[in-house]
């Protein structure tokens, strides 16, 4: 390769930019990646789990089974989730669906228990043979017509040209709801989220004070309880994640939508709240005394930190942009955001990072080079216990034991979320945390034969686990 | 279909045998498979990665560039960040899509290589063999490239071969390495675990090898049929650490091979063992020491003839063949997963293996060197 092709492509692939030179979604070039050891985001198999009494059925290659396998045996919950593996000649034979059919009958009869739902994963290897799904599932509906196979998919080679293996998952959870019973008029279900929703977030305290029942996936306990998430009056998404699979399934089952995102801006906060306010005709709360008690714990937290560096990644909330935002709009000391991607709903936050904070760096977190230590020294010029990370890849990517240990948002929503992220900021702060052992833990949140629950968000401890073991 | 389970796990692929096998000799490993793909091998497959850096990386493959066929990304890819970072080789090993789009990896080495300057080989692998298959060919792939025409060591000498973390854990690790050096002969190198590439320059010099796993075994046929060492099969359970140093002062002697003979003694009990061949062959051997003289093993791993006997079974991973395997033994030795399928009454000995249980019991894997077996019997009241 000439010479001139190379400086190019090296220019083209800085894993640190300046979010003033960053492009939106997009901002570094595609190569190699690095995979951090940071275990705390959930996956297609912890979010699939939340419904009650379900089981899963995967059917890949060995190298594409050990993970979600593992993930479940290190979650205790190896009852709910069997595999078929694919060898060459199942691949080549032309005879794969009749041998997945017949594989998957095989499963079925050993389960112990029929349980009402299957989500039946298929992958990449099968798209590219071209196996006809829906005969399939006919066959599975004909043979087992007491269970519900719903066709889920792992597919990691169209992670970056379509809805992500996630995004899908949320979307197929959510197929499986039926329009049974009435519609109940006082009740609402939000969807998408894999933490329940802390009940202190005004978003809660509106509903609750209106007489409105939330239903969450995290709060089911039986697949009956999964299946009223489909009778509610109203479907609320605060996760852009989410987005897919609640448009799909108002359409379905003719529910109206509403997205409320989960942001740390006060101005889109406030549009949110007062949209469900007018939509559903409930009071607003007095949002300016909301307001002012984020405020407060802002500056509270502020005069703890003073001009100490704080970093923060993807990982710890759906809004990590608007998240620098705010904490940059307050004068932190932000020096970080580590993402590899930007999402739709964070365009405007980026657009004004770009304007006001130019010289913030963006830093990718599946960069090669990051891998090494003494890159990441040199190269990032932060490193330490000095730095207050947000989230498990700043915390590891900072080298600091000082850092929040939340993904996903934790169930934070609104003016709640900021002030709760305050304290936990300001706890962070004053104690280290082992930082080691807890950002190996698998699906932070969910039990794990490794160690305990490690989840710091009041109130935001979701049940499957509790439900794995129980199953 | 025969591989299908409702409740184990399934082994650690070949792509992972791969990267743990290379894992500490300075190369750079790139899996061609899709983006997040590595998150499986780096959480449960390698114990290692927080600790110890190394350079394994995926390619992050597209459907488009598998449809397509743009394999100029790959190479452009890992050019660009060879120079960034100077490895001192690179290994590409192969996924199922790029398998099934029939993706020529010797190929693409060979234009990497051209185009570096350093050394690049394809391991022939496809997410779907066990990690068995890839350590081995990557075993013998770097070692094709970097073994060195050395003369034997003045003193006599042994190298370790097939000790990565998926078969053995660090305490095991630790003790055989003591073990090893307590008979007479000098440890030459070790593969590939607390290794450099300089192990695998040298080890042409040891005058025997101990195969510590099924891994290893095609390295030490290539071995042998280069520099003429001969090679032993087997791990140093209980009381079989002594047999297996004899036998290793033997074969570096004689400079003839020893492939573990398995003792059968009909009127003893009987033993049903579950795993890696080379350990469980090894162990069937120390377990006869306590009365358990009739032993089967069941190899759910690529079967490796020259170890496993004639009532011997494997080379699937399937519950039902396994479970009627078991019918019968008076004892059940396997990684404590296995024990959903092991009847209550019978006796069940787990011993914990990481290219199948991963993080599950990495912390609780005892060392089963010497004395260390009879402390784990003890514990499980079996002797």
């Amino acid at each position: 390769m000439p010479n001139n092709t190379m400086s190019s492509h090296l220019a083209a692939q800085r894993y640190i930019l300046p979010v003033s030179q960053a492009s939106f979604p997009e901002p570094f070039a595609q190569t190699l990646e690095f995979n951090a050891p940071v275990r705390g985001p959930w996956n297609i198999v912890h979010m699939a789990l939340q419904i009650p009494e379900a089981h899963l059925l995967y059917i890949c290659a060995r190298g594409c089974l050990r993970g979600v396998i593992m993930t479940a045996a290190e979650m205790g919950a190896m009852a709910r989730l069997s595999w078929i593996g694919l060898s060459e000649e199942d691949l080549t034979s032309g005879l794969l669906d009749e041998r997945c059919f017949q594989a998957i009958c095989q499963i079925v009869t050993k389960l112990a228990r029929r349980p009402p739902l299957i989500l039946l994963y298929l992958s990449c290897v099968h798209q590219f043979v071209q196996m006809d799904y829906p005969a399939l599932l006919e066959r599975l509906k004909a043979r087992f017509p007491d269970i519900r196979f719903m066709d889920c998919h792992m597919m990691p080679t169209m992670r970056k040209s379509g809805p992500t293996d996630e995004e899908r998952t949320k979307s197929k959870i959510y197929e499986a709801l039926d329009k049974a019973g009435q519609t109940d008029a006082r009740a609402i279900t939000l969807i998408g989220n894999d933490w329940p929703l802390a009940r202190e977030s005004v978003l809660y305290q509106m509903l609750a004070k209106a007489g409105y029942s939330l239903r969450e996936l995290a709060r089911c306990q039986s697949y009956a309880d999964f299946q009223k998430l489909g009778t509610s009056c109203y479907l609320l998404t605060t996760h852009a994640d989410a987005l897919f699979a609640a448009k799909n399934l108002a359409k379905r089952l003719g529910l109206l939508h509403l997205d409320l995102p989960a942001s740390f801006t006060f101005s889109e906060i406030e549009k949110g709240l007062r949209e469900l306010s007018e939509k559903l005709a409930i009071p607003l709360p007095d949002l300016a005394t909301c307001q002012a008690k984020a405020e407060a714990a802002l500056t509270r937290l502020k005069s703890e930190l003073g001009a100490r560096p704080i970093t923060l990644d993807y990982t710890l909330s759906m809004r990590p942009l608007s998240l620098a935002r705010l904490l940059l709009e307050h004068g932190f000391c932000l020096v970080g955001v580590f993402l590899d991607a930007i999402s739709a709903p964070e365009k405007e936050d980026f657009l004004w990072l770009q304007q006001h904070a130019g010289d913030l760096p963006l830093i990718a977190t599946r960069a090669p080079s990051l891998r090494f230590a003494r890159l990441r020294a040199k190269e990032l010029g932060f490193q330490g216990d000095n730095v207050l990370a947000l989230g498990q890849k700043a915390a590891f990517f900072s080298g600091s034991d000082h850092f929040v240990n939340l993904v996903a948002g934790g169930g934070l929503n609104d003016y709640w979320a900021i002030h709760e992220l305050a304290r936990l900021m300001r706890e962070a702060a004053a104690k280290p945390k082992d930082r080691r052992s807890l950002i190996q833990l698998k699906g932070l949140g969910q039990s794990s034969c490794l160690g305990g629950f490690a989840c710091e968000a009041r109130l935001t401890r979701p049940e499957t686990s509790d439900r794995a073991r129980r199953a | 279909m025969n591989d299908c389970a409702a409740f184990l796990p399934t082994y650690a692929s070949d792509t992972s045998g791969v990267a743990s096998a290379l894992y500490e000799l300075g190369g750079m490993t790139v899996i061609h498979d899709a983006s997040g793909c590595n998150s499986t091998y780096s959480t449960f497959d390698e114990p290692r990665w927080y600790d110890q850096e190394s350079f394994v990386v995926i390619s992050a493959l597209t459907e488009s560039d598998a449809v397509l066929g743009n394999e100029q990304k790959l190479i452009d890819d890992c050019v660009q960040q060879a120079r960034l970072l100077s490895p001192a080789f690179l290994a590409l090993a192969n996924s199922p899509v790029a398998m099934l789009t029939g993706c020529d990896m010797p190929a693409i080495a060979g234009q990497i290589e051209a185009e570096l300057g350093i050394p690049c080989f394809a391991v022939a692998t496809n997410g779907i063999n066990s990690y068995v298959l890839g350590a081995s060919r990557a075993l013998v792939a770097v070692a094709s490239r970097f073994c060195r025409d050395t003369p034997r060591s003045p003193e006599k000498s042994l190298n370790l071969l097939g000790a990565t973390p998926l078969d053995l854990g660090s305490l095991e690790f630790s003790a055989i390495c003591s073990w090893a050096e307590s008979f007479g002969l000098r440890l030459n190198a070790c593969v590939a675990q607390n290794c450099d590439l300089s192990h695998i320059e040298r080890l042409g010099a040891a005058h025997v090898n101990l195969v510590l796993s099924s891994t290893a075994l095609a390295l030490a046929h290539a071995l042998q049929e280069r520099f003429g060492t001969p090679y032993v099969t087997g791990r140093p359970f209980g009381f079989f650490a002594d047999e297996l140093a004899s036998f290793l002062l033997l074969a570096a002697d004689t400079q003839k091979s020893i492939t573990l003979p398995r003792t059968e003694n009909p009127q003893s009990r009987s033993v049903a063992l579950i795993g890696e061949s080379v350990a469980m062959a090894s162990m069937a051997r120390a377990l006869a020491h306590y009365g358990f003289g009739q032993s089967r093993i069941f190899c759910p791993l690529e079967a490796w003839q020259e170890v496993l006997g004639p009532d011997d079974a494997g080379g699937e991973e399937n519950e039902d063949a396994l479970a009627e395997f078991l019918e019968g033994a008076d004892l059940i030795v396997g990684d404590p997963l296995y024990r959903l399928l092991v009847k209550e009454g019978t006796p069940f000995l787990p011993l914990p293996h990481t290219a199948f249980s991963g993080r599950c019991y990495l912390n609780a894997a005892p060392s089963l060197t010497g004395q260390g077996l009879e402390e784990v019997l003890a514990r499980e009241g079996l002797c």
